[in-house]
């Protein structure tokens, strides 16, 4: 119980002082960087002191059902480390780059504060407070940078995220108001007697909100803007980090609190997702850019783990944990490795590739393989899934060809530590792909935590 | 105040002999506007900045503004890699 409460606490002051002051410091940096990596200690805490099982402590002694729940269980915990982690991956590449806005350590130690309140709560209306918190944050992330064109992208960002979590307030209190609690636990139970006309439209609302979060295909018209206009340690936040939350909250809200509603909508998500993974597919392929490229691929990305989501079932969920949590670290590689040169950056940048088209030593076979397992009686989606694949291989190495095989003259190789945060996470793919049991077992007892009573 | 499951009088010091309106709705709508009017204020400096970067309001304008400089990116893009090829010929 206090680990969990210094989950949240450690980022949250020490993110409200960092913000005041002047981030270009190299001390400021540092501690901002401290402070992400002590939440992160707390979150792996967590974890290792509840193996499987659930923590979870009612604020001010109130009997559990008036005050204001937090529960750890694996799949919060799973979501919490992850995203923290690829946070504190990014924002340590941009202080080693060199910080080029006073408030960006602290805004990242907020959205930390954020995304793990985010995962690790268990009441409906304090997920909305700190969904609000961690948007904020990366409101402002968004326009980190100050050219004209990361404002632009900025402000497309937040007025569609504004629309978005606006959506999900409404539900909110739909919510509240057909079942009479925000108790996660208390709502899935409520949900399964509550008039089927009201809770198909909270959950429509509940998918339209976090499919603008993840960048689905009917939704996904703000995200190349945005990820092509912002600073790659910017990009790699928002979509290694932040888009983690309409993940997490399509499996929550659909696998947990309206688990019939999901079955309804089964065939629906599947064709969405479908569309999603061959529309991204194919505008990255005809796109020049490394940048461009991954906002297309991430729209693909996210569309198999709505597929293995409609599919549903501990093997479906356990392919949609799985998938995103690699997606994540993916995303984040890529995207840091634009705009560098130089030795090994290559290399980095070919392991995230081959984790994306899910060739074997990297991390992204584990999670094509969970979702081959999980589709593979069906042989349309398989069918789709390779031809992914495939595309995906070709995009990525076209990008590799144009930006990495043909050393121009004219480019200076980056710094060592420009290269230090890249390199070592591509390591990072490659040990999860060499050695993923502990990835495994872990989405599977999220899924486990998800399905089970 | 839609979602309030019970009607009553305000529960600031509830009586037992009458019926307590639900606090908790009117809790979350003060929370969602206090959020909302912060968000709000922070899209509004959004929109001075824009303002002040493309020097318009126009959303037109705005958009012919990027066009352009997509068209620019692309065409320096696409003569940097024929003169590669040129290079490597």
């Amino acid at each position: 119980m206090t680990l969990l409460s210094l989950a949240l606490l450690v980022p949250w002051v020490s993110g409200v002082v960092l913000v005041v002051l002047d981030g270009r410091k190299r001390w400021v940096a540092t501690l901002a960087i401290a402070a992400l990596v002590a939440t992160l200690g707390c979150l792996v805490a967590v974890a290792a002191t509840a193996p499987g099982g659930r923590v979870s402590f009612t604020t001010g002694n109130w009997p559990p059902g008036v005050g204001i729940t937090f529960q750890a269980d694996a799949l919060g915990l799973l979501f919490a480390i992850l995203s923290v982690g690829t946070l504190t991956a990014a924002a340590t590449h941009e202080v080693l780059d060199g910080v080029r806005e006073p408030e960006f350590p602290g805004i990242v130690v907020l959205l930390a504060a954020g995304l793990s309140g985010v995962f690790l709560t268990a009441d409906l209306f304090n997920f909305y407070v700190f969904f609000e918190l961690a948007l904020a944050a990366s409101y402002v992330l968004s326009v980190y940078g100050r050219t004209p064109r990361a404002i632009g992208a900025g402000l497309v960002f937040t007025a569609v995220n504004v629309v978005g979590t606006f959506v999900f307030l409404l539900s909110v209190a739909s919510v509240y108001r057909v079942t009479g609690t925000l108790d996660m636990a208390a709502i899935g139970s409520r949900m399964a007697i509550a008039d089927p006309n009201a809770s198909i439209l909270i959950a429509v609302g509940f998918f339209v909100a976090f499919g603008v979060k993840l960048g689905l295909f009917p939704f996904h018209f703000w995200l190349p803007t945005v990820y092509t206009g912002s600073r790659p340690a910017v990009a790699a936040i928002l979509s290694g980090s932040v888009a983690n939350i309409g993940a997490y909250g399509l499996l929550r809200f659909g696998g947990q609190l309206l688990p019939r509603e999901l079955e309804l909508a089964a065939g629906a998500l599947i064709v969405i997702g479908t569309a999603s993974i061959v529309y991204g597919a194919v505008l990255a392929v005809s796109r020049r850019t490394a940048s461009e490229m991954l906002a297309y691929s991430a729209i693909g990305q996210v569309g198999y783990v709505l597929v293995a989501i409609g599919i549903g079932g501990p093997l479906g969920f356990g392919a949609a944990i799985l998938y995103a949590a690699v997606n994540a670290l993916n995303k984040t590689l890529l995207f840091l490795t634009t705009r560098i040169q130089g030795p090994l950056v290559g290399a980095a940048f070919v392991i995230g590739a081959l984790s994306v088209a899910g060739v074997p030593p990297a991390a992204g076979f584990v999670g094509k393989l969970g979702l081959f397992q999980a589709v593979h009686q069906n042989p349309a989606l398989v069918a789709l899934f390779v031809v992914g694949a495939v595309l995906s291989l070709v995009y990525a190495f076209q990008i590799y060809q144009y930006d990495h095989w043909r050393r121009s003259p004219a480019e200076v190789p980056s710094t060592r530590r420009e290269r230090a945060v890249p390199v070592a996470l591509a390591a990072v793919v490659l040990a999860v792909g060499l050695w993923p049991e502990p990835l495994l077992a872990f989405s599977e007892a999220a899924a486990a935590a998800l399905v089970g009573p | 105040m839609a979602s309030a499951i019970v009607r009553g009088v305000a529960a600031i010091y509830p009586l037992p002999t009458e019926p307590v309106s639900d606090p908790l709705s009117q809790a979350m709508a003060l929370t969602a506007i206090v959020i909302g009017m912060a968000v709000t204020a922070l899209l509004l400096a959004l929109v001075l900045r824009v303002t002040l970067a493309f020097r318009s309001r126009a959303l037109d304008e705005l958009a012919d503004t990027e066009t352009e400089r997509d068209l620019r990116l692309e065409r320096r893009h696409a003569s940097g890699q024929d003169s590669e090829e040129a290079a490597a010929r």
